[in-house]
């Protein structure tokens, strides 16, 4: 069986998309293997006591939680950009996009969150702490896209929630910068880390599977995108299919009655 | 190894909760595919063909 | 004309499942609002979430006074486990450059808690010395010790597993 063919069944996949997502799925593999095997654990010797110390395994969540959380941004961004390119141009393609980047960025997200609390636990002593500008910011960022896609289901029709939605996500973007920099801006308010890989304090293994775990994630989230984004444009689709064919229908009992046809008729086909 | 509860918490939350999602988009896409003519299924046309 | 049936053009009501769809939606609005507003609120409110670097903190001794607050420093080597008044402490100096304070921890300490790897402990000044004193490698023994009860790790960024730089820390002979 082909499994690239798309006619087979019919679904939001194409070739494209089936090929990533088997490059996908081999991505996470191998990630795994290097994330639990090949890597060694975080162990460093004291320069003056000669005692061990250092997150020993619980730095293998670093290989996850680190891409999710650029790849939040990346998301975001794409998000803002899209919003921007809606209330320019007016398109729905633009509309789907940034919908498809909200959602799919604030569960990556909400991942970035977890996995973070999970890390926290061990190596902070701690699943949470309020009050720490990195975590608040980042969870100010969650709820302000949960904002953005409760906005969107309120909305009576996708439409009349465009131009607000692209509002909101232009604001929630301004959040990024404050998040990234948290760590540095205010470093005696936040237990978090200052960026590993800005400042390259990472080498070797590590490093290729800390930039693996980028690449890896990325090309999941660019499947997941792609698809998120084919399922905005069926369910938009869907509607204008629905009041074609309804329209249709009644061009249809018009001509056998002889009304005029032209009645009913969109701007573009008349 | 140590840590391995919080390892297996992490990325057994992750990936699943991915997993699902995904399933759950392809499950939802398919649902739609079927009530949209191949017209509105762009990925799906050969190129050359007009969108629609 | 035309035998088709006249329209009804009334305006109909909304669905009921929509009409419900809607207000869980509005109702998840709303409740995201509060979410970040309470976020807002509570991350403003806590502003107590700051802490002083050690010297810092020994600098501003005397305003703090039995205030509690926040301090990171980085654990000497030389940890020492003790009862104190029938319970378990632990006892150790905190450092930042060459400025030294004594601690005496109560309660468990944090899993990762190693030397060189900087802690941030919630607790106040008591004015006199650590119990145990002389068993610290290289206490501060200025009369003074800071007295804990929470104690979180912020670990560095650092992950090479040679050549890792520790801030340099009471190296002062």
């Amino acid at each position: 069986m082909d499994i690239l063919a798309t006619e087979s069944r019919i679904t939001t996949g194409s070739r494209g998309t089936r090929l990533l997502g088997l490059a996908a799925l081999a991505g996470v593999l191998a990630l795994l293997v290097f994330a639990f095997v090949l890597t060694d654990p975080d162990v460093r010797t004291h320069p003056t006591s000669g005692e061990e110390f250092g997150q020993f395994d619980a730095v293998r969540l670093l290989y996850l939680h680190v891409p999710m959380a650029i790849l939040t941004y990346a998301a975001y961004a794409l998000c803002a950009a899209a919003s921007a390119g809606y209330l320019l141009r007016r398109t729905p393609w633009w509309d789907v996009t940034a919908h498809a980047a909200a959602e799919v960025g604030t569960l990556v997200c909400a991942l970035v969150l977890v996995t973070g609390s999970i890390w926290g636990r061990p190596v902070w002593n701690t699943w949470w702490e309020w009050g720490d500008v990195r975590l608040m910011t980042t969870l100010l960022l969650f709820l302000l896209f949960l904002g953005y896609l409760a906005l969107r289901r309120a909305a009576v029709d996708p439409e009349s929630a465009a131009r607000p939605a692209a509002v909101v996500a232009l604001v929630a973007v301004l959040d990024i910068p404050l998040v990234n920099r948290s760590v540095e801006w205010w470093e005696n308010r936040t237990l978090h880390q200052k960026s590993t890989l800005a400042e390259l304090k990472i080498e070797d293994l590590t490093l290729f599977t800390l930039v693996l775990g980028i690449v890896v994630f990325g090309l999941v989230v660019t499947w997941l995108l792609l698809h998120r984004f084919r399922v905005g444009w069926l369910e938009r689709a869907e509607v204008t299919h629905g009041i074609d064919r309804a329209i249709a229908e009644r061009r249809g009992v018009a001509s056998t009655t002889g009304v005029d046809s032209t009645v009913g008729q969109t701007r573009e086909e008349s | 190894m140590t840590h391995l509860g919080y390892l297996l918490s992490g990325w057994g939350i992750a990936l699943g909760v991915l997993a699902i999602y995904a399933l759950r988009l392809v499950r939802r896409g398919r649902r739609l595919s079927a009530r949209v003519p191949p017209a509105h299924r762009r990925w799906m046309q050969s190129p050359g063909t007009s969108g629609d | 004309m035309t035998d088709l049936p006249p329209s009804d053009l009334t305006p109909r009501a909304a669905r009921p499942e929509r009409r419900a769809r809607r207000a869980r939606s509005a109702l998840l609005v709303a409740l995201v609002v509060v979410a970040v507003v309470g976020v807002l609120v509570r991350t403003l409110d806590d502003a107590s979430l700051f802490f002083y670097p050690v010297d810092e903190a020994v600098e501003l001794r005397a305003e703090l006074g039995e205030e509690r607050f926040r301090v990171v420093g980085s654990p000497q080597p030389g940890v020492v486990e003790a009862v104190a008044d029938g319970r378990t402490v632990v006892v150790f100096t905190l450092c930042v450059g060459e400025v030294l304070a004594d601690v005496v921890h109560e309660g468990d300490p944090a899993e990762l808690f190693q030397p060189g790897v900087p802690v941030v402990l919630q607790g106040t000044w008591r004015r006199e010395d650590p119990p145990l004193l002389d068993a610290l490698d290289r206490p501060a023994a200025d009369g003074w010790h800071l007295q804990t009860d929470h104690m979180v790790v912020k670990h560095d960024n650092d992950y090479r597993a040679e050549g890792a730089e520790l801030e340099p820390c009471g190296t002062a002979p």
